[in-house]
C-alpha cells in the first residue's frame, strides 16, 4: 500500500496510506499539483494542524475511508440535518471544545468534507434552542454590543424576516 | 482551559457554514451573541427578507396588534441607521397616506443590493408613475413580484404608458395586476425573463409582446379566461418546461382547441398545471406530451377510468396531482388501468369528497412513494388505504381532526408503516394523557411535519418518547414552540432535530416551489 508522510506543525511525522490522505482535497489537489504521486520520500509539512489534531483527523479518515466521494460540483442542495451523524461519528465527536474547534480548522484548512460537515454539525447542535445569554455562556464569549447597537439589531431584525430553506 | 483555540478563533465563513444549521430562531439568537455573529449571521444577505412598511395600517394588518412593539418612525429611524447590504425586499402597503419620501430615502440605501423585490398591497390604489420609479431604483433586479398593486383610474382610462429602465437581469416576473399592459416597451424592459408569472383579463394587444418574450421562457404561468389565450395563437414556446393554467371558467368547450395550442407549441413540456376545469376530450389534445410529461396537476370534471387510462399514456409521468371540488367515479372502475404505476406521488386534493376505494390506489398507483389526501377523520379509512400501498414512504393529511388528542394521534401513528408523516390540523392538545397508562409506541416513523395554530408544550416530549426512531420533527405552527421547549427536546433526544418553519410555508408543501 503506497504512503505518504505528513508532518504535523509541532514536528511529528505520520506515515499515512495514500487513500486516507486522499480525503483531503488540499493533499490531494498538491500531490497532483506537485506531482508526487509516485514519490514515498517526500514529506509534506502541515504547519497548520498540530500531532494531536493531525492524529484525530486520520482515525477519523480510517473509519470513513470508504464513503463515496463527495463530489463539490454536484449542485446538490446542502444538508442542513443536524441528527444524521451516525454513531461511531457522535463518540468521535466526544471531545473538549478546543479540539472540536481545532478539528474545524484542520479539516477547514485541509477541505475535507466530511469532516467539516460532522464537526459544524455538532457546533450547531451546541446552539440550538439555546438563548443568546446561553450562547455566550457556552461559547465563552464576552457581549460586544453597546446596548445602542443591541437596539439597532433588534429595530432592524422587526423589519428582517428568513428566507425559510427546508432541510429535505 | 487553553484559549488557544476559541470559537471566535474560526473564520467567519466556517462560522457562516455552521449557522447553515439553524433554523430562523435559533439564528435570531445568536445575532444577538455579539458584533461578529451579528454580521456573520446576517451574511450576504440573501437569506434575509427585508419589510419595509409604508403606513401603520399596513403594518398593523400584517403583524398581530399585540407583537407591535415598534411603530413605523421607528423603521424609518432604524432603517436610516441601517449598516446591511439587504438583497431581499418586500414592499407592503395597505393606504393612500404614504409618505413617499421617507419611503424613497431608505429604499435608496438598498438600491445596489436589493435583486428581489415584493409589491404587496392589501386592496389599495397605486399610481403607475410611482411604482414605476420604485422599480427604476433597482438596477439589479433579477426578480420582480407584483401582487395587488391596484393601477389607478388615470392610467386605466387612457391606457398612459410608464417608461422602465430595461431590467436587463430581471429573470422573473410575477405580474398578477396585468402592469405589464402599461409598462411602455416591455419586450425591452422585460427582454431577458425566463419565468413569467401573468394575470391576463383582456387579449388587448399583447400577441407581440409574447412573440418577444415566448422563446426564452421556461416557466409560464397564465390567470386567466381561457378565451385569452387566443393571445398565444403565434407564439413557440421552444424552452417552455412548465406550464400553469390557472382559470376559473366554467364554458371552456369553444376555447378547448387554443389550450391545446399553446401545449402543442411547447415541445419539451415537463409539467403541466390546468386548473381549469376541463374534461376527458381536452386530455386527449395533449398526445405531443407522451414522450415528455413528468408532473401533471389536473382539475377534470369527473376522474373515471377513461381519464386515468389517457394519463396513462404518460409513460414519464412521476407526479399526478387530481385537484378541485369534482366527482371521483371510483366505484364505476370496472377495469382499472395498469399504466399508471410509474406515479410516485399522487395528490388527492378535493375538498368534498374523500376517495373511496382502498383498491383504487392499490390497482392503479402501486408504486407510489409519496400521498397527500384530505381527511377530516383519517383513523380506520385512511389505514386501510395505506395497508395497500406497501411502497409508500410519506403520507400528508390535510384537517385531519380539528384537535387532535395525544393518545388518539399516536395510536394513529402506531398503526401507520410510513416513514414520514405531514399533518396539517388546528390543534394538537395532550386531552387526557397519562404517562403512566399509555403503551403506545411508534416505532416506524423518522420524520414528523405539523402545521397548526398550536401544539400543547407538554406534548413534545411524551410524543418524541414514543416515536424512538424519529430523526426530525418540522414545526409550523401559528403559535412557535419555545425556544427553552426545543432545548429540552434536544437534550433529550439527540437523534431528533427540531427544524420550526413559518406556518404559511408548510401549509400546502405540495405547491412550495
Amino acid at each position: 500500500m503506497p504512503c505518504i508522510q505528513l508532518q504535523s506543525s509541532d514536528g511529528e511525522i505520520f506515515n499515512v496510506e495514500f487513500e486516507i490522505a486522499m480525503c483531503s482535497f488540499t493533499i490531494k489537489t498538491m500531490m497532483v499539483d506537485l506531482d508526487l504521486e509516485d514519490n514515498c520520500e517526500e514529506v509534506v509539512p502541515l504547519t497548520n494542524v498540530d500531532s494531536n489534531i493531525l492524529r484525530k483527523i486520520l482515525q477519523w479518515a480510517n473509519y470513513h475511508k470508504d464513503d463515496p466521494e463527495a463530489n463539490p460540483e454536484d449542485g446538490k442542495p446542502v444538508d442542513r440535518r443536524t441528527d444524521n451523524i451516525c454513531e461511531w461519528d457522535q463518540e468521535f465527536m466526544k471531545v473538549d471544545q478546543q479540539t472540536l474547534y481545532g478539528l474545524i480548522k484542520a479539516a477547514n484548512y485541509l477541505d475535507i468534507r466530511g469532516l467539516m460537515a460532522l464537526t459544524c454539525k455538532t457546533v450547531a447542535n451546541m446552539m440550538k434552542g439555546k438563548t443568546e445569554e446561553q450562547m455566550r455562556k457556552m461559547f465563552n464569549i464576552q457581549n460586544d454590543l453597546t446596548p445602542e447597537e443591541e437596539q439597532q439589531i433588534r429595530q432592524e431584525n422587526e423589519w428582517c424576516e428568513e428566507v425559510e430553506i427546508v432541510a429535505d | 482551559m487553553s484559549f488557544q483555540c476559541h470559537i471566535e478563533d474560526l473564520p467567519d465563513q466556517v462560522l457562516g457554514h455552521i449557522f447553515q444549521y439553524l433554523d430562523r430562531f435559533d439564528i435570531r439568537s445568536a445575532m444577538y451573541v455579539c458584533k461578529r455573529w451579528d454580521l456573520v449571521a446576517f451574511g450576504d444577505g440573501s437569506t434575509k427578507i427585508l419589510k419595509v412598511f409604508m403606513s401603520e395600517e399596513a403594518y398593523r394588518s400584517y403583524q398581530n396588534a399585540a407583537d407591535m412593539p415598534y411603530s413605523l418612525a421607528d423603521m424609518v429611524e432604524a432603517l436610516s441607521e441601517s449598516r446591511r447590504a439587504y438583497k431581499n425586499l418586500t414592499l407592503v402597503w395597505d393606504s393612500v397616506d404614504i409618505d413617499k419620501e421617507a419611503i424613497q430615502r431608505i429604499l435608496s440605501r438598498f438600491s445596489e443590493s436589493i435583486v428581489s423585490v415584493k409589491m404587496h398591497s392589501c386592496g389599495c390604489v397605486t399610481g403607475m408613475q410611482w411604482w414605476a420609479k420604485i422599480v427604476n431604483m433597482f438596477p439589479n433586479l433579477v426578480h420582480l413580484n407584483v401582487n395587488g398593486v391596484f393601477i389607478d383610474d388615470e392610467a386605466q382610462q387612457y391606457a398612459s404608458r410608464v417608461r422602465l429602465e430595461p431590467m436587463v437581469k430581471l429573470r422573473t416576473l410575477h405580474d398578477r395586476q396585468q402592469l405589464i399592459r402599461f409598462v411602455r416597451h416591455a419586450s425591452i424592459a422585460f427582454a431577458n425573463i425566463t419565468s413569467l408569472d401573468v394575470r391576463l383579463t383582456t387579449e388587448a394587444p399583447l400577441t407581440r409582446l409574447f412573440e418577444k418574450l415566448g422563446p426564452k421562457l421556461i416557466h409560464l404561468t397564465l390567470h386567466t379566461p381561457l378565451k385569452v389565450l387566443s393571445v398565444f395563437n403565434d407564439v413557440h414556446f421552444p424552452s417552455l418546461e412548465t406550464l400553469e393554467v390557472i382559470s376559473m371558467d366554467a364554458k371552456i368547450y369553444r376555447v378547448i382547441e387554443d389550450l391545446g395550442g399553446l401545449v402543442n407549441k411547447a415541445p419539451i413540456l415537463k409539467n403541466l398545471v390546468l386548473l381549469a376545469r376541463i374534461d376527458i376530450f381536452f386530455l386527449q389534445l395533449l398526445d405531443t406530451l407522451q414522450g415528455t410529461l413528468q408532473k401533471l396537476t389536473i382539475d377534470v370534471d369527473c376522474v373515471d377510468s377513461g381519464v386515468l387510462q389517457i394519463i396513462g399514456k404518460f409513460k414519464k409521468l412521476k407526479d399526478l396531482w387530481i385537484s378541485g371540488m369534482h366527482h371521483i367515479d371510483f366505484q364505476s372502475i370496472e377495469n382499472m388501468p395498469k399504466e399508471l404505476s410509474g406515479v410516485r406521488k399522487l395528490v388527492v386534493d378535493c375538498t368534498d369528497t374523500v376517495p373511496l376505494s382502498e383498491a383504487f390506489y392499490r390497482d392503479c398507483f402501486p408504486n407510489l412513494l409519496d400521498l397527500e389526501l384530505q381527511f377530516e377523520d383519517p383513523d380506520d379509512h385512511c389505514l386501510r388505504i395505506v395497508k395497500q400501498l406497501p411502497s409508500l414512504r410519506r403520507l400528508s393529511i390535510h384537517n385531519p381532526w380539528f384537535e387532535a388528542h395525544l393518545e388518539r394521534f399516536l395510536e394513529f401513528c402506531s398503526k401507520l408503516l410510513v416513514q414520514e408523516l405531514h399533518v396539517y390540523c388546528c390543534k394538537l392538545k395532550l386531552g387526557e394523557w397519562d404517562a403512566s397508562t399509555s403503551k403506545q409506541e411508534v416505532p416506524h416513523l423518522r420524520k414528523l411535519s405539523i402545521s397548526a395554530i398550536e401544539v400543547d408544550s407538554g406534548v413534545y416530549l411524551p410524543m418524541v418518547k414514543s416515536m424512538s426512531a424519529l430523526h426530525e420533527l418540522q414545526l409550523a405552527l401559528a403559535r412557535p414552540c419555545e425556544n427553552e421547549t426545543v432545548r429540552i427536546l434536544l437534550d433529550q433526544f439527540p437523534r431528533c432535530n427540531v427544524v420550526r418553519l413559518r406556518r404559511s410555508k408548510a401549509l400546502f408543501l405540495s405547491t412550495a416551489s
